[in-house]
């Protein structure tokens, strides 16, 4: 081999190697962009953690939805039944204080109460027994009174009658117990 | 991550609420009250909380105990069936009953919640 062109080889075998601080410019764009891509990475993840949330949240929605139909009309008989039940109270009291002169006006007010509660009756309503013991899960007791030779927590009057549709209790009985 | 709970503690009555697609929806408890009253009574080894226990409250008065947040953060404890209850624990036996209701609606376990600050 002569002289020039082992030098020439060896001018070609040498390949300069540039390190990174030589082009400052490019490596700050470099690490720009991926400070980006990271930031845009997270977004995603949390977008997708949202997403999931959500879809996760539409499907108790969907599943609690299902029986909402029958529930509202169920629900929404309960609501105007209740709202009868005063008047349900007033015609107790008419009835159970009915002057015994005026018998045909008495008569007449008690075929409307049987009518009144017949229908109710139809619609599901029915009273709470409330005899004996005191049950917090029927009655609501709301007055105590001493009373010889009877059990404790028995049930003495009942000061408001209460009422359930199927096994939905609409009211409770307000009831006065023997301490 | 499970639904997270709000829960708000009152003296007198109770409520507990969740977010349902960013709306606040109170929750109503097995009896179907919204804002049950905060009361705990003990009653044949049972333990009542809510509408039930107050309902009963006449015909138990010393093992029914009602208002208990008054006594929040004082020493003083309720002495029901040889046993001592601070507040703190007995206002743990409504969180729970809230909680336990709140699961029931959701369908779901709930391990997180947000309660008031005691007024």
């Amino acid at each position: 081999m002569s002289k020039n062109k082992k030098k020439a080889d060896e001018k070609a075998t040498k390949i300069p190697v540039e390190s990174p601080e030589e082009h400052p410019v490019e490596n700050e764009e470099v690490k720009k962009l991926q400070e980006e891509l990271e930031k845009k990475q997270q977004e995603l993840d949390d977008t997708i953690r949202l997403l999931q949330r959500n879809q996760a949240d539409f499907e108790n929605f969907r599943r609690r939805n299902n029986s909402v139909r029958a529930e509202s009309y169920e629900n929404g008989k309960r609501d105007a039944v209740s709202e009868l039940l005063p008047s349900l109270d007033d015609f107790d009291r008419i009835v159970s204080n009915a002057d015994k002169a005026d018998e045909a006006w008495v008569e007449g007010v008690k075929l409307v109460y049987r009518k009144f509660t017949d229908e109710l009756k139809k619609l599901g309503l029915s009273e709470i027994e409330a005899e004996g013991k005191f049950d917090p899960n029927l009655h609501n007791a709301v007055l105590s009174e001493a009373a010889d030779g009877v059990e404790s927590e028995t049930i003495l009057a009942v000061l408001q009658k209460g009422y359930r549709m199927g096994d939905k209790i609409l009211r409770h009985s307000m009831v006065k117990v023997s301490e | 991550m499970g639904k997270i709970i709000g829960i708000d503690l009152g003296t007198t009555n109770s409520c507990v609420s969740v977010l349902e697609g960013g709306e606040p929806v109170v929750i109503p408890n097995s009896e179907g009250a919204r804002t049950p009253p905060s009361v705990v009574a003990f009653k044949d080894g049972e333990r009542l909380v809510g509408t039930i226990a107050k309902r009963q409250a006449i015909t138990n008065p010393t093992r029914t105990v009602a208002s208990i947040k008054r006594d929040m953060g004082s020493n003083r404890k309720v002495h029901i069936d040889g046993k001592d209850y601070t507040p703190q624990e007995i206002s743990a036996m409504i969180l729970q009953k809230l909680k336990q209701d709140a699961e029931a609606y959701l369908g779901e376990k709930v391990t997180q919640a947000v309660i008031n600050v005691p007024a």
